[in-house]
């Protein structure tokens, strides 16, 4: 019997790792913004500076987690394949430029769900794990 | 006699240490303005730069990083030739209007409020992909263009001075349209600008100081940009508003020659004035940044109607790599100056001993205006950035210039100038650089 229950425990914990590794970073915007969902490239021109709109006209505010935090790398790495010190410099270059300033650091997931929930221009990324039902999913990394 | 601690024995490192005290008082009462947990109001965004750097020049000759900064060497170093503070105000206003002001503390001929405001303007996009701005705006020709006093925005420890010493305009007052065309992946940004712009710089000698004034400078530019390469083309004219002070000490000289006696002295008046002549830009560049190598290219011209500064072709390849946060680089650069130098012919001799000690006195004033502004030199440059974290990076380079004969006007100090002898300088650099 217990040569059976440690395969059972196995698939338990693959199952359970499998269900948390199944949490993806989602773009999140205002559930009163009438944009209803956004491609790849159009979430790489808002947060590269690179459009200030979102395709509708409408202004657009990005929000950033802090710059050491995971979910911050591991967005920057699948939307355009750099690391957080590249798209430091990046950034350096733009504002200080004076061609765009980059997005907007809110201390926790917590603050950035608040933020988008009370700003209509405003588009952040949080893990799908965290959606709260009162924000609007624009894009999901396939 | 009283002892004042404020006396510093050199007013230029007085005035510095005053404005870069006015900037880090301006620091703290901003940033608390500008909680980044505040996203609605104030959008205001304040952002700092800054560089500490140290130069060891191993020769006689002082660098300038650009034309006419003022020699700051004691012996064979400098802490003010790549060091400086920059703060950077950003205000979104709404309605696709915007502000942004940036104040930068660093040596300069002269300090005030005014040459410290390296931008203060409005923006306003009235369209998506068009964008209109007025105000004190960076001349934007260049790929590094005007963010070349942030040193954690580029790779080397200063701008190539080959190519980025020469230029004489960093910014403008006056306005600019740009108008983005989306291209595949790419964006292609076209501009054109207008204005005017009042500087002093020293000419020839450092104590020669004075006051450079363009009106209008007129130019456009183009630029390609993906998520890899960049590319650029630009061109600027700028046109003199008035004589130098020092030309126009000469030709007062010159105007109470009558022509009889020395029939040549209307066209040498004629080749010193500077008043309505002007400085033509053109550029080009590429960059290329892949997730190892980082590539980068710039060539330029600078032709120049009036014939004391002389016309100057210049270029740079740099080539580095990624590994981790090491970025080891090498840079190629030359400048050269084009075509002869204008020469002045001695007056006649008329017998008359006043008169002859008048015109010869006459004619050594214009010999400050011959061979004139030239830039002949060549570097090869090897360093290394570490980015540190993710906002500091340090760097340290090492170069050696061949300067050519009569082409030393980027270097101060015994013996330099443009009526220099050939030699080669090698300067060791280090720098702290950080943005936030």
């Amino acid at each position: 019997m217990k040569y059976l229950l440690f395969p059972l425990g196995v698939v338990a914990l693959l199952a359970a790792l499998g269900a948390s590794g199944a949490a993806e970073t989602v773009v999140i915007v205002n559930p009163g913004n009438p944009v209803a969902s956004l491609s790849r490239e159009q979430v790489v021109d808002i947060y590269m500076g690179r459009q200030l709109n979102f395709p509708n006209g409408s202004s657009a505010l990005p929000i950033d987690l802090p710059p050491d935090t995971a979910q911050r790398a591991g967005f920057y790495q699948r939307l355009v394949g750099r690391s957080v010190a590249q798209i430091n410099a990046y950034w350096a270059r733009l504002l200080f430029t004076g061609r765009a300033t980059p997005p907007r650091v809110l201390g926790s997931v917590a603050a950035v769900l608040k933020s988008v929930r009370e700003n209509r221009d405003a588009i952040a990324y949080v893990s799908s794990d965290d959606l709260d039902g009162k924000v609007k999913v624009a894009y999901r990394f396939k | 006699m009283h002892w004042n601690p404020l006396k510093f024995a050199c007013p230029r490192l007085r005035d510095l240490v005053s404005a870069v005290l006015f900037c880090a008082c301006l620091l703290p009462q901003l940033s608390a303005a500008a909680d980044e947990g505040q996203i609605l109001d104030p959008r205001l965004r304040l952002s700092a730069f800054g560089t500490l750097g140290v130069v060891y020049d191993g020769s006689s000759k002082h660098l300038q990083r650009d034309f006419g900064q003022p020699d700051s060497f004691h012996g064979k170093t400098s802490l003010l030739t790549d060091s400086l503070l920059g703060a950077q105000f950003d205000l979104r206003i709404g309605n696709g209007l915007d502000a942004t002001v940036q104040m930068v503390a660093k040596d300069r001929t002269e300090q005030s409020l005014d040459s410290s405001l390296e931008w203060a303007f409005l923006r306003w996009r009235p369209l998506q992909d068009l964008t209109l701005r007025a105000g004190r705006l960076g001349l934007d020709l260049y790929l590094l263009s005007d963010c070349r006093n942030v040193g954690f925005a580029y790779l080397w420890q200063r701008p190539v001075v080959e190519f980025y010493g020469p230029l004489l305009i960093q910014n403008f007052d006056g306005a600019d349209a740009s108008y983005v065309f989306k291209i595949g992946e790419g964006r292609l940004q076209t501009r054109l600008f207008g204005g005017v712009t009042k500087n002093s710089l020293p000419f020839m000698q450092p104590d020669r100081v004075n006051v450079l004034e363009f009106n209008p400078i007129l130019g456009a530019s183009i630029g390609y940009e993906n998520d890899q390469f960049r590319f650029s083309a630009g061109y600027a004219r700028a046109r003199f508003a008035g004589n130098l002070s020092d030309v126009s000490q000469v030709l007062d000289g010159f105007s109470s020659v009558p022509q009889q006696v020395w029939p040549g002295s209307v066209a040498i008046s004629r080749a010193i004035a500077n008043r309505h002549k002007s400085i033509n830009f053109y550029s080009l560049g590429a960059s290329y940044e892949g997730e190892d190598w980082v590539l980068q290219a710039e060539a330029g011209y600078l032709h120049s109607d009036w014939a004391t500064v002389r016309d100057i072709a210049s270029g740079y390849l740099s080539l580095g790599r990624h590994c981790e946060a090491f970025t080891p680089y090498l840079v190629l650069a030359a400048a050269q100056t084009r075509g002869a130098a204008q020469t002045f012919s001695a007056p006649p001799i008329t017998g008359d001993p006043t008169t002859d000690a008048q015109l010869s006195a006459l004619y050594l004033a214009t010999q400050l205006f011959t061979p004139g502004v030239a830039v002949d030199q060549r570097t090869v440059s090897a360093g290394v950035r570490w980015d540190v974290q993710r906002n500091l990076a340090l760097k340290l380079q090492w170069d050696t210039s061949r300067v050519a004969a009569q082409g030393g006007s980027l270097w101060w100090g015994p013996a330099s100038g443009p009526q220099s002898s050939a030699t080669t300088v090698n300067l060791l650099s280090t720098s702290l650089n950080f943005a936030y």
